[in-house]
């Protein structure tokens, strides 16, 4: 499939030669990669070709240079308000994909473009990334940097540099911005040698940790070893560990 | 009441339960998930006891996690009462009404990390190392980590340590709030001894308190 307004790819990892490491780039970077409606739709389009790819295990989302990671929603969008619910629609879609998605922030990073990151599951940061303005996303910013922080950074409006970002655990490690690429790399290429079912599960069973009791979360998480218990995968996973080598999972 | 997999003291108004199957990585069979969970009940009920310490045998591990030997022999029936019982057990340290300080005297894998946890502090050894590899056996953290992770972390860091089974020092995991306290390995019984008086002085079950207490110990 074609896309005009991001690159779709594939990549390795120094664990494996295998190209289980999906990329999703957003690529416009003369305006900032800014979000238009064709952009949202073409993510939309990227992760369903990566749900139906058995081989990628992983998505890493990040854009084209590195002076802005995306600046939001771009004001020449003819009706704006629309493109804004069809964000939170690709936001919720990359929230409940199956397979994990780390965001690769550099650069200036505001308005919904926060969103895109804050819709991952999480995120590393060159050292020149700027986030400012996060709107509309109050329940995700909670969710990961708890709600005294979220509260600040909501009302405040100000911006904020990685080191603080990374303070507050907005995003998880900060990296010389040259570094952004490999370091991300590494990361993905560590979930894509798990087993990629149990990384599925625990996705889900970490995504509803804020919504359910803790009785409730103990079920899902008993369903999902149940599920796991029935894999192949998990019959490799103990076996290696007793012989003292490497799995091989199969995603069985 | 006599126990194998665990030791349980009682010193004045603090209440100590000690991991003991040094020999295994202290790993979590049924039958000391069982005695943990017989201590708890004893805990609760008596009201002499202003604080506990959850900490395990020797200088090597806390906690290997659960007893992969044990858990690979069992049947589906099998799995789902050992995962019931250590969630039903965390969730009674969850709910006691008294503070629980967890003290990582080593690694901490897994069911151990997922044990740490459930105490309201954590206070670890330098030389401990923390994580939560279940993933890369073909697991997920079945005791409630999927849970509490999120919950004192944030889900992001959670995400990370669970989707990537990575493992991480102490200074890491105080890092990023995984433990409130690194202390050196020849300190380390001291320091907790002295944490546990000082909570015991005080008894609150403000977190926020409480590591301020811990902080200063």
């Amino acid at each position: 499939m074609g896309f005009k307004t991001i690159s779709y790819t594939r990549e390795s990892s120094f664990l494996s030669p295998e190209e289980n490491i999906a990329v999703i780039k957003l690529n416009r970077p003369e305006v900032s990669n800014m979000l238009s409606k064709d952009m949202l739709l073409e993510i939309g389009g990227a992760l369903e070709e990566t749900r139906r790819d058995e081989q990628a295990r992983v998505v890493v989302l990040s854009a084209e240079g590195e002076k802005a990671f995306c600046a939001g929603i771009d004001p020449a969008e003819s009706d704006p308000q629309d493109a804004e619910r069809l964000a939170e629609r690709i936001f919720k879609k990359i929230e409940e994909f199956d397979k994990p998605i780390i965001a690769a922030v550099a650069g200036e990073v505001s308005g919904l473009g926060v969103g895109v990151a804050l819709a991952c599951d999480m995120r590393v940061a060159a050292e020149n990334a700027r986030l400012q303005n996060p709107t509309e996303v109050a329940r995700r910013l909670a969710e990961i940097v708890g709600r005294p922080n979220a509260a600040d950074l909501l009302f405040s409006g100000r911006a904020i540099d990685a080191k603080e970002a990374e303070s507050v655990g907005l995003v998880n490690k900060v990296v010389p911005t040259d570094e952004l690429a490999t370091t991300v790399n590494w990361t993905a290429g560590k979930i894509a040698s798990s087993a990629p079912l149990a990384v599925q599960l625990s996705k889900r069973c970490v995504n509803k940790s804020f919504e359910v009791s803790i009785v409730e979360g103990n079920k899902l998480e008993l369903d999902a070893i149940l599920q796991c218990a029935r894999t192949e995968d998990l019959r490799e996973g103990i076996k290696a560990v007793f012989e003292k080598r490497t799995p091989q999972f199969k995603g069985k | 009441m006599p126990y194998k997999g665990i030791s349980y003291t009682k010193e004045q108004n603090k209440a100590s339960v000690k991991l003991n199957r040094p020999e295994a990585l202290n790993a979590l069979n049924r039958e000391t998930l069982s005695e943990l969970e017989s201590a708890l009940d004893e805990i609760r009920n008596d009201t002499d006891v202003k604080v506990v310490v959850i900490t395990a045998e020797g200088q090597k591990a806390f906690s290997a996690g659960a007893d992969l030997k044990e858990a690979s022999s069992l049947d589906e029936a099998g799995v789902k009462e050992l995962i019931e019982l250590g969630q039903r057990v965390y969730r009674k340290i969850d709910d006691l009404p008294k503070p629980v300080l967890v003290a990582i005297n080593g690694i901490a894998l897994g069911g151990g990390v997922e044990l740490s946890l459930a105490g309201d502090l954590r206070v670890a050894s330098e030389t401990a190392k923390l994580g939560s590899p279940e993933v890369n056996i073909g697991l997920i953290p079945g005791w409630g980590g999927t849970q509490r992770l999120p919950r004192l972390l944030g889900k992001g860091k959670a995400a990370e340590l669970i989707f990537t089974g990575g493992i991480i020092d102490a200074k890491e995991a105080e890092r990023i709030g995984l433990v409130d306290r690194v202390v050196s390995s020849d300190e380390f019984t001291s320091v907790v001894h002295r944490m546990a008086n000082a909570i015991a002085s005080r008894p609150s079950t403000n977190r926020a308190e409480l590591i301020q207490v811990v902080k200063s110990a």
